[in-house]
């Protein structure tokens, strides 16, 4: 089964944590789908992005509880996926953002 | 850092290019950026944490137009005062239309005009300017009559000896009351009317001049007045109404007689003699005046003639926009106006006026370029004095505070201020040449 990669990576993340981490090393960030693994965003990165991939670490990222008066509510859970790719492979997200 | 290139146009006109070198465009370019980085928020980043990249990004229009800005004018007063020329007016590309990039070096070009070069001519001895000679003097009918305004002003009317027939020059009371069929007409009455025979003003649509020359007081006149059928009051259209004029006293103007009497009487003179020379010397103060104001034209026109140079089409429309506008103001002043003019009409209106202005107009541009030329070349300048003075002058002129006045020219801002000062700059390098010319008899 092979997904459109644009139903896995929803969308580019960009923050000053992920800013920071770029300087560090060479790395990319992304919101995708919740269902996605590990080896379907590598191959999704790869086949959209034209680059080649290091390693894919992923995350689940909790929604925060969110209260309106006496209802408490949840805001929707997601997984962020920090994808580093190889030596000398770059992505300018800043340009696509 | 800065090339520039100047290209004549015309006689009077410049083409400045201006070349801002890389460098210094991408200082700009931090700079605003830096300053950018401060105020905005992007999600993601704490406010003034966002790196430079991401602002570029989204901000980059915003930035170049704002760099365009800050970088145009600062340049091009530098290129002004390097290039050595006096603009009197600027055209500069608008500013929205220019791109600039990081990393390029930016240009532009402004288009000036400048003030022409003027040649001046000999207004100093040995080659001064010749003047007419003005030989009036105040003579003994100026004085004299003078005197005669004086009492006619401090006239008393009296009645007149009894008898006196009422001829030109002499008052009469009259009492008049309109009749139609032998029944007073509603407001055709008037009484104890004080009338100057031989003045010829109408008392209540009438002419009655002649009615009463030659009659005496106590006489009764009737004269009868046919109302046309236009006449507004159906009452009274088409009907003859019949005045009835009853002279109900004469008076004559009692002139004060010419005495040290009368002379107190119109202030602090003793003497009649006292008065005279007052008036005398009053009177020498407005001629000489007069005369110093013939001069100055003179001194004005001949500067004109001497003169040849271009003027800037610039100034000369400006000039002409200024006095239409004051002339439209004053027409619309005098007349009462309703403001709810004709467009049209208004427009046509400006038209005509901006043609009938123009060669006052252009004069009034030579003399002031004319005038500033020497008073550069004299370094006649304004000082605080003068304006103080001048202030003070206006304020007795308009009979206003010191303070009010001051606060007009204050309220004005700069640009009035600026106005002002080249007015007194004007009359001063004015008063320079005049005091050079010579006055041949």
């Amino acid at each position: 089964m092979n997904r459109d990669p644009f139903d896995i990576l929803i969308k580019p993340l960009l923050s000053e944590k992920i800013t920071n981490l770029r300087d560090r090393s060479n790395c990319v960030a992304f919101k995708v789908s919740l269902d996605a693994n590990r080896i379907e965003i590598r191959r999704a990165v790869e086949s959209a992005l034209k680059v080649k991939v290091e390693s894919v670490n992923v995350m689940n990222v909790l929604g925060k509880r969110k209260r309106q008066g006496r209802f408490l509510g949840r805001r929707a859970s997601w997984k962020k996926a920090i994808i580093t790719l190889k030596e000398g492979e770059k992505l300018d997200l800043y340009e696509s953002a | 850092m800065m090339k520039l290139d100047i290209s004549e146009l015309g006689p009077m006109k410049r083409a400045i290019k201006i070349e801002i070198s890389e460098e210094a465009v991408n200082q700009e370019f931090d700079k605003v950026y830096q300053e950018l980085k401060r105020q905005v928020k992007i999600p993601g980043f704490r406010p003034g944490k966002a790196p430079v990249k991401v602002l570029e990004q989204r901000y980059s229009n915003a930035v170049a137009q704002d760099v365009v800005q800050r970088l145009v004018p600062d340049y091009y007063q530098r290129a002004v005062q390097e290039a050595g020329v006096t603009p009197v007016f600027v055209d500069i590309p608008p500013i929205e239309r220019m791109k600039i990039e990081r990393n390029t070096a930016f240009t532009f070009t402004a288009t000036v005009d400048i003030k022409p070069t003027i040649e001046l001519r000999d207004y100093r001895p040995p080659n001064p300017i010749s003047l007419k000679i003005d030989n009036r003097t105040v003579t003994d009918e100026q004085c004299q009559g003078a005197l005669e305004t004086l009492r006619e002003k401090h006239a008393r009317v009296d009645a007149a000896p009894a008898g006196t027939l009422l001829a030109d020059g002499l008052y009469a009371v009259v009492n008049i009351e309109g009749l139609l069929d032998g029944k007073p007409v509603e407001g055709a009455q008037k009484d104890g009317h004080l009338y100057k025979v031989g003045s010829n003003e109408p008392v209540l649509g009438l002419e009655i001049d002649e009615a009463l020359v030659g009659k005496q007081d106590g006489d009764v006149v009737e004269l009868s007045q046919v109302y046309p059928s236009s006449h507004p009051d159906q009452n009274l259209s088409g009907q003859t109404v019949v005045f009835r004029m009853t002279i109900a006293g004469i008076k004559q103007k009692q002139l004060p007689e010419a005495d040290d009497e009368f002379a107190k009487d119109c202030g602090s003179y003793e003497t009649l003699a006292a008065l005279q020379e007052t008036i005398q010397t009053q009177l020498e103060a407005i001629l000489k005046r007069d005369k110093e104001d013939g001069y100055k034209n003179q001194v004005i026109e001949r500067l004109l003639t001497m003169h040849y140079f271009d003027i800037p089409d610039v100034l000369i429309d400006r000039e002409v926009q200024a006095m239409v506008r004051q002339r439209l103001m004053e027409e619309h002043q005098k007349r009462g106006g309703t403001g709810l003019e004709d467009h049209i009409q208004l427009e046509e209106n400006v038209k005509r006026l901006k043609e009938e202005l123009l060669p006052e107009a252009k004069r009034r541009v030579k003399l002031a370029l004319i005038l500033e030329s020497i008073a550069e070349k004299e370094q006649v300048t304004v000082e605080e004095e003068d304006v103080q003075e001048e202030i003070a002058r206006l304020a007795q002129n308009l009979k206003l505070p010191v303070e009010d006045i001051h606060r007009m020219v204050q309220a004005g801002g700069d640009e009035s201020r600026r106005e002002f000062r080249d007015r007194l700059l004007s009359e001063k390098a004015l008063q320079l040449v005049y005091r050079f010319s010579v006055i041949q008899g």
